[in-house]
């Protein structure tokens, strides 16, 4: 009994410490990257995203995973956020990431995903016709021809299909004029629907 | 039409030639005027010319060593294991130097700042020994940029002024006797960083010389004051001496004027004052160049943008501004252009960027404009930090010395954004540098913080910069410009703002809260 009461007086003392050590701050304000900072999905806004999708067309094929992991440890904080993957098929060209884990050597996952914006903050020039919900945003990267897109991702139905909205934005980049123009993006630019098959 | 930046160099650039004739070997002292105005040679420089370009590799030692000695002595000062000459923990303005050059003869001055000392005119000197080697020598007017501004340059001759020589092995300030003659340059046209003094296009009526004198340097901690010389060794402090025909260099001091000349030809040091506001590049003319509409027209270009964005275009779009370089215009004193184009970009996957550059054979990308969508919201409603970092890369592969024919001030990144509290309306923003190493300084702070370490790759890296920024942008969303500037301060940059047909410059009230607004004329 008193081996016990030890016990539980050191929990809770560890706890107490570790509790004053972190500060918990809601994902949805925005990731200060502060030190000691917990930015948290305290609304669990990011589950609804979670899922397989794809898109299946006559000029490309697209699929995307997405997986919610937590407390994610970064250089001196901590974030919950969206992590991923994808394939994309177009013009013979297969770039096929899903059965490849998401991290190895030290790389951070394809798809991040850790920005989550307001309703009024822009979704009516991203997608009028997606649900009148959160929507969110984050990175993706093109390996094939080292590029990085921001991704957009809002919810939407398509004849009564559940689904994605995808908007990809490639951010200029300075391009000297001595040097020869990088390889254009691989990935697709532009918004295209997905729809949820898992 | 003159250009406005070069008029206000100017009144800096009536130059004091300092020549300080170190006379350790004998008592003798002269005092005889000189003309140099065919012989020297002024251009504008940066310790980077020195560190990269081999002609400079004579002093690069002697900066470097001393710029690394200045550094411990600053590290050593915040550990407090070392206590040394704590008036001397400065640093320098890498950026904007001035080489001297009189056949075998070199200096090269920059200007030091203090960081908790009223703005006081300062510089260093690095100039060459005719045994060889340089001899490095601190300056410190007793003037402020404000009283310059006010008085001109000749209010030096009324001021104290004190020097400090640089030991190199004992790392501290010896005193020596040196003689100083003060060089005023009369009516200059065009800016040092224009190119040479002599030759080329650059037209100055010449130096001429106010007074010489001869005086002891105090050494050690900030004394350096100047005493009476009589030849003796001893350091002197604080005494300041009157000059028989007029205060030298500022220095009071003891004067030895007139008598003996000198037949040894010392060690000389020449330099001239390098003041902060007056080599900051005024980007106003170019701005305001921009919009004319037999150039560059950029009126044009927004209104295109508009288009696009009352369309709500999904990606960032660019013009890259470009002109080409036909000759000389004699009269206004700087090069002539033609054929202003502009590239356009669209960030899809067809092509990447913004164009920037300088190449021998074709147009000079000097300045571009590029849109930010409504889709990043007022995370979008200035530039992003990615787009200080771009033009801290488009300066530094455009700045002067390339042939002088892009000027430092012509070099800028323009931005079209929704505005922050209605996205469909917009704003247009330029951004430009007033201090290279300081923009180079932060923005690599900013790229090291080990905050952002979990990043390897520089795109992923410079997106979640972006991104950080983006959140503070959106909750200052109010009060966006005030932040910007807060934020950025120290980046040595300058933000203006499109009103109407008027580039505005803004700049941040006392209070740090509020944005006060200054017409580029």
């Amino acid at each position: 009994m008193k081996k016990t009461a030890i016990l539980f007086i050191v929990f809770f003392f560890v706890t107490l410490i570790s509790n004053a050590q972190i500060n918990l701050k809601p994902l949805e304000s925005g990731v200060g990257a502060e030190t000691n900072t917990y930015y948290k999905d305290i609304n669990n806004v990011l589950n609804g995203f979670e899922g397989t999708y794809e898109y299946n067309g006559p000029d490309f094929y697209f699929k995307i995973k997405l997986v919610k992991t937590t407390m994610k440890a970064r250089s001196v904080y901590w974030l919950d956020m969206l992590e991923g993957t994808y394939q994309y098929v177009k013009n013979g060209i297969d770039a096929n990431y899903l059965n490849i884990p998401f991290h190895n050597n030290n790389n951070n996952a394809r798809i991040m995903i850790n920005r989550i914006r307001k309703i009024d903050d822009g979704l009516q020039y991203f997608c009028p016709n997606c649900l009148t919900e959160k929507w969110i945003e984050g990175s993706i990267k093109d390996y094939v021809h080292n590029r990085l897109a921001i991704l957009y991702i809002a919810k939407r139905i398509v004849n009564g299909e559940e689904g994605l909205q995808l908007g990809f934005l490639f951010p200029l980049e300075g391009q000297n004029v001595n040097d020869p123009e990088p390889a254009p993006a691989h990935l697709p630019s532009g918004e295209f629907f997905v729809k949820k098959i898992n | 039409m003159k250009i406005k930046s070069i008029k206000f160099l100017d009144k800096i650039l009536i130059c004091v030639l300092i020549i300080m004739y170190s006379c350790h070997q004998d008592d003798s002292y002269y005092h005889t005027e000189k003309d140099f105005s065919t012989e020297v040679r002024v251009r504008k420089i940066t310790f980077n010319d020195i560190i990269y370009k081999p002609e400079h590799s004579r002093v690069q030692r002697y900066v470097l060593e001393f710029k690394n000695n200045v550094s411990k002595i600053r590290s050593q000062n915040t550990q407090g294991k070392f206590v040394y000459n704590e008036d001397y923990d400065f640093y320098i303005d890498e950026e904007n130097g001035l080489f001297i050059e009189k056949e075998d003869y070199y200096s090269y001055t920059f200007r030091v700042k203090r960081p908790q000392s009223e703005e006081k005119l300062e510089n260093v000197v690095f100039a060459s020994k005719p045994e060889g080697g340089f001899e490095t020598t601190i300056i410190t007017y007793d003037i402020t940029y404000d009283e310059l501004e006010q008085y001109g340059i000749h209010e030096i001759q009324n001021r104290d002024v004190k020097y400090y020589s640089y030991d190199y092995q004992s790392r501290e300030f010896l005193p020596s006797l040196v003689c100083v003659e003060v060089w005023t340059f009369q009516d200059a046209q065009y800016p040092i960083n224009e190119g040479n003094v002599t030759g080329g296009p650059i037209v100055y009526e010449g130096w001429s010389l106010l007074t010489m004198d001869c005086t002891w340097v105090g050494g050690g901690a900030g004394s350096g004051g100047n005493g009476t010389s009589s030849g003796g060794n001893g350091t002197s402090s604080g005494g300041n001496g009157t000059s028989s025909g007029g205060s030298s260099g500022g220095g009071g001091s003891s004067n030895n004027s007139g008598g003996s000349t000198s037949n040894n030809n010392p060690p000389k040091i020449i330099t001239t004052p390098i003041g902060k506001p007056e080599n900051s590049p005024d980007p106003c003319p170019s701005l305001t160049r921009l919009l004319n509409p037999d150039e560059q027209n950029l009126q044009h270009y927004i209104d295109e943008l508009a288009i696009l964005h009352q369309q709500n275009i999904g990606n960032e779009v660019s013009y890259s501004f470009s002109k080409e370089k036909t000759g000389w215009d004699d009269e206004n004193n700087r090069y002539t252009f033609n054929n202003y184009n502009a590239h356009y970009n669209i960030g899809t996957d067809i092509s990447v960027g913004i164009t920037g550059g300088f190449s021998n054979s074709g147009p000079i990308y000097y300045s571009s404009i590029h849109l930010h969508t409504k889709l990043h919201g007022a995370a979008g409603s200035i530039f992003s930090w990615g787009d200080i970092k771009y033009l801290k890369e488009l300066y530094d592969s455009l700045k002067a010395p390339q042939d002088y024919v892009v000027l430092n001030n012509d070099i800028s990144t323009l931005v079209f954004v929704p505005d922050p509290l209605n996205t469909n309306n917009y704003n247009v923003y330029a951004l430009a540098v007033n201090n290279f190493t300081h923009l180079m300084n932060e923005i690599n702070n900013e790229f090291e913080n080990p905050k952002w370490s979990d990043f390897s790759d520089e795109r992923e890296r410079t997106l979640k910069i972006n991104d950080y920024y983006g959140t503070k942008y959106e909750e200052n969303k109010d009060n966006l410009e005030a932040y910007f500037l807060n934020k950025f301060s120290n980046y040595g940059i300058s933000l203006f703002k499109l009103e109407g047909n008027q580039w505005k410059k803004l700049l941040l009230s006392s209070d740090g809260q509020s944005i006060t607004k200054k017409t580029c004329n």
